[in-house]
């Protein structure tokens, strides 16, 4: 019976709100932004780009025909018999530079109204061309030459105090990169469901509707069956956007320039972290719907949403924030005993774990601490729920929050006695 | 059958209902009655388990009630709450689908209670588009279409044109006569008295009156009486133990200090061998709730 009624709640809410433009415009908008933010960049490259230059060369047979065959710079060339006849062609804007040679000295005269070459192209090719010159004129070979230019290998190996080796520079930095940015995103999407539970809650209380409801069912019912429903709600959310993060890859060049940055960034993470990560996060996300459950069964009616979901959401904000201060106060013992907190660990803890100053039982520690929250929460949570669901209070909603959140411990003391 | 034992509720120093007791078989309607403020909410949220009595206890059949027992109970709360963006059909199947009912007999019936009911529209149709007063038709569907065995209803009357009503009052005999335990509660005294085999009313969470309707008017005695005749209100009121003349219908009622001056009226008004109407009656309930009412406020 009860889990009849719980998945009938659960999947009530989900159809719900899963057929609401509100939902596809939350999950759709992350996607409409890049596409459109994709589209002027197109367009931006499109207008702004201009002809292929043509450039004037009065330069040594040998310039010319390296210049000719070059594919690093993107022009045409144009040989001219003298400085004057270039300026002329310049003049006429028949060509848009003008490239002439004394020496070793290059001079690079432009029009002001024609598209000139790349100054930085230019000069990496003439540098390059000016070494081989020399190394002809020296006598050595290609390999020598490349030999001396060759740079020196540096590769940097960090020891941890604990005395383990801890991986290089480029794996923390990728890992402690991939927290922050997961940060934000954990950010968006705790506002948009805490938000959504309470509106949920508060829909239904306000409108009346959940005496109703609790004529039928439980207030655990309705309380599991709410949580269930939106975690649902968020389930598909991510779902698609791994979905289309897997279409993306399959659809989208190996060699874009963007998913090399991105294989790059990737190539320094372990799957190991990643998972852990990925489990606190979601445990995270519950511990909030769970808080905010609680809390939304105070509100009296809509015009209380905000008001109630806001402490939440500075909770969640906070936790965000000092993420931030994990890699410039990596020893500090606040950072090190919060990021073992529920509500905050979400986030700290992989930062942490992403800058290798744990060990590898601590994120476990955290994930255990969090499930045994989560376990409390909705055992204790569920009385004030059920307690306040259908009583109409007229004090200030704060601090009625804190009020019946104090329950909690007392109803836990009531029970070990 | 329901039986409420010794119940007290208490909210902080308040004492929202103090040692109620009463008993309700299928197919008895109680009706219960008081101001606002007088505990009638409070005691039907601990008959549907919302809240705990601080004493007594509640049993249907001799259970306390269980999520079992809960689904055979329909409920219409005073404040009326639908979900005003979904459509007629997927609230009332969610509703029937939580007291356990198919989901394909719930539409089946849903289509025979909108007929029943005269609900102007079809299924699809959003709730927030529809009149009051088919939304309160709609609450009630919501609340009976599960095929209920003990019914609550919270001031069904409310809000409700004369027509609609007396559809709902209808709909009520019927579902007394198929054997529902009926408990609700009305601001509607003709109402009340029309439907309730029993009455229990509370003032200030305390039961002042209980019984069978008849019983409590009788007990009060038959000191009213309404009369159609050309006597004028002076000739009346010059009866001794005649209190007052009010105007009512075609007629006047009047009002006596004691049973046995009926008869005295009653030989003014037939001295020329006729009269159009005369009946001695005992107060109507609404009178003796006002009464009773006044007694609490002195």
């Amino acid at each position: 019976m009860f889990l009849k009624q719980l998945l009938l709640v659960a999947k009530q809410t989900f159809k719900v709100r899963v057929k609401t433009i509100g939902y596809w415009s939350l999950v759709l908008s992350p996607i409409l932004i890049a596409g459109v933010i994709f589209a002027f960049g197109l367009l931006f490259n499109t207008l702004s780009s201009h002809p292929t230059p043509v450039i004037g060369v009065q330069v040594d047979a040998g310039l010319e025909k390296s210049l000719m065959h070059s594919k690093t710079i993107k022009a045409k060339y144009q040989p001219v018999e003298s400085e004057e006849q270039g300026l002329k062609l310049l003049h006429q804007k028949k060509i848009d530079s003008l490239l002439t040679q004394n020496g070793t000295t290059y001079l690079v005269q432009n029009t002001p109204k024609g598209h000139p070459v790349d100054a930085d192209q230019l000069q990496t090719f003439l540098k390059q061309y000016t070494i081989e010159q020399k190394a002809q004129q020296m006598h050595l070979s290609s390999t020598e030459l490349q030999a001396l230019m060759a740079p020196p290998t540096i590769k940097t190996r960090l020891v941890s105090v604990k005395g383990e080796s801890a991986g290089d520079k480029t794996a923390k930095q990728a890992q402690y990169m991939l927290t922050v940015g997961l940060g934000i995103f954990i950010f968006i999407f705790l506002s948009t469901y805490v938000g959504m539970i309470a509106t949920e809650i508060a829909n239904e209380k306000s409108s009346r509707i959940m005496e109703i409801l609790l004529a039928a069912t439980s207030p655990s019912v309705q309380f599991f069956g709410k949580l269930l429903g939106i975690i649902g709600l968020a389930l598909l959310h991510l779902g698609l956007y791994a979905a289309i993060l897997l279409l993306s890859w399959q659809l989208i060049p190996a060699n874009n320039r963007y998913v090399m940055m991105f294989k790059d960034i990737l190539k320094g993470v372990d799957l190991n972290f990643v998972g852990t990560t990925l489990l606190m996060v979601f445990l995270g996300i519950v511990l909030y719907l769970i808080l905010t459950a609680i809390i939304a069964a105070m509100i009296n009616d809509q015009s209380q949403v905000q008001q109630a979901v806001s402490p939440v959401t500075y909770l969640a904000m906070g936790g965000y924030i000092l993420t931030f201060m994990v890699s410039s106060t990596s020893e500090n013992i606040v950072i090190k005993v919060l990021s073992y907190i529920p509500f905050l660990s979400q986030t700290l803890m992989p930062a942490r774990v992403g800058l290798q100053l744990t060990q590898p039982y601590d994120i476990w520690l955290a994930i255990g601490f969090q499930i045994v929250t989560i376990y409390f929460l909705s055992r204790y949570g569920l009385r004030v729920y059920r307690d306040n669901v259908l009583r109409y209070s007229e004090g200030n909603l704060t601090w009625e929050s804190l009020k019946s959140l104090g329950k909690i411990f007392h109803y836990q003391k009531n029970i070990q006695a | 059958m329901i039986e409420v034992k010794d119940v007290t509720k208490r909210f902080a120093d308040k004492v929202a209902v103090d040692a109620l007791s009463f008993t309700v078989k299928p197919g008895e309607i109680m009706g219960l009655i008081g101001q606002n403020g007088a505990g009638k909410t409070t005691t039907f949220r601990m008959l549907l388990d919302f809240i705990e009595p601080n004493q007594g206890n509640i049993t249907w059949n001799g259970q306390v009630l269980n999520n079992n027992l809960r689904q055979k109970i329909g409920f219409l709360p005073e404040e009326r709450g639908l979900y005003q963006k979904l459509s007629i059909e997927e609230q009332v199947l969610y509703f029937a689908e939580l007291h356990g009912m198919n989901r394909r007999d719930a539409r089946h019936d849903l289509a025979l209670w909108m007929d029943k009911f005269n609900v102007v529209g079809r299924p699809t149709d959003k709730v927030q588009k529809l009149s009051k007063g088919n939304a309160q038709k709609v609450q009630l569907i919501a609340t009976l279409i599960s095929h209920p065995e003990f019914l609550i209803l919270d001031e069904p009357f409310t809000g409700m044109d004369p027509v609609n009503a007396d559809i709902i009052l209808n709909e009520i005999h019927e579902l007394k006569r198929s054997g529902v335990t009926i408990i609700f509660s009305s601001h509607n005294m003709s109402g009340v008295e029309t439907l309730s085999d029993h009455v229990t009313m509370l003032r200030h969470g305390q039961t002042v009156l209980q019984g069978e309707t008849n019983q409590i008017r009788e007990q009060y005695g038959r000191t009213e009486i309404y009369l159609e005749a050309p006597q004028t209100d002076a000739e009346l009121l010059a009866i001794p133990g005649v209190r007052k003349v009010e105007p009512e219908l075609m007629g006047r009622r009047v009002f006596l200090t004691d049973p046995d001056v009926g008869r005295q009226v009653f030989a003014l008004v037939s001295a020329n061998g006729y009269v159009q109407a005369f009946s001695q009656q005992a107060p109507s309930l609404d009178q003796i709730f006002k009464q009773e009412v006044a007694k609490g406020e002195n």
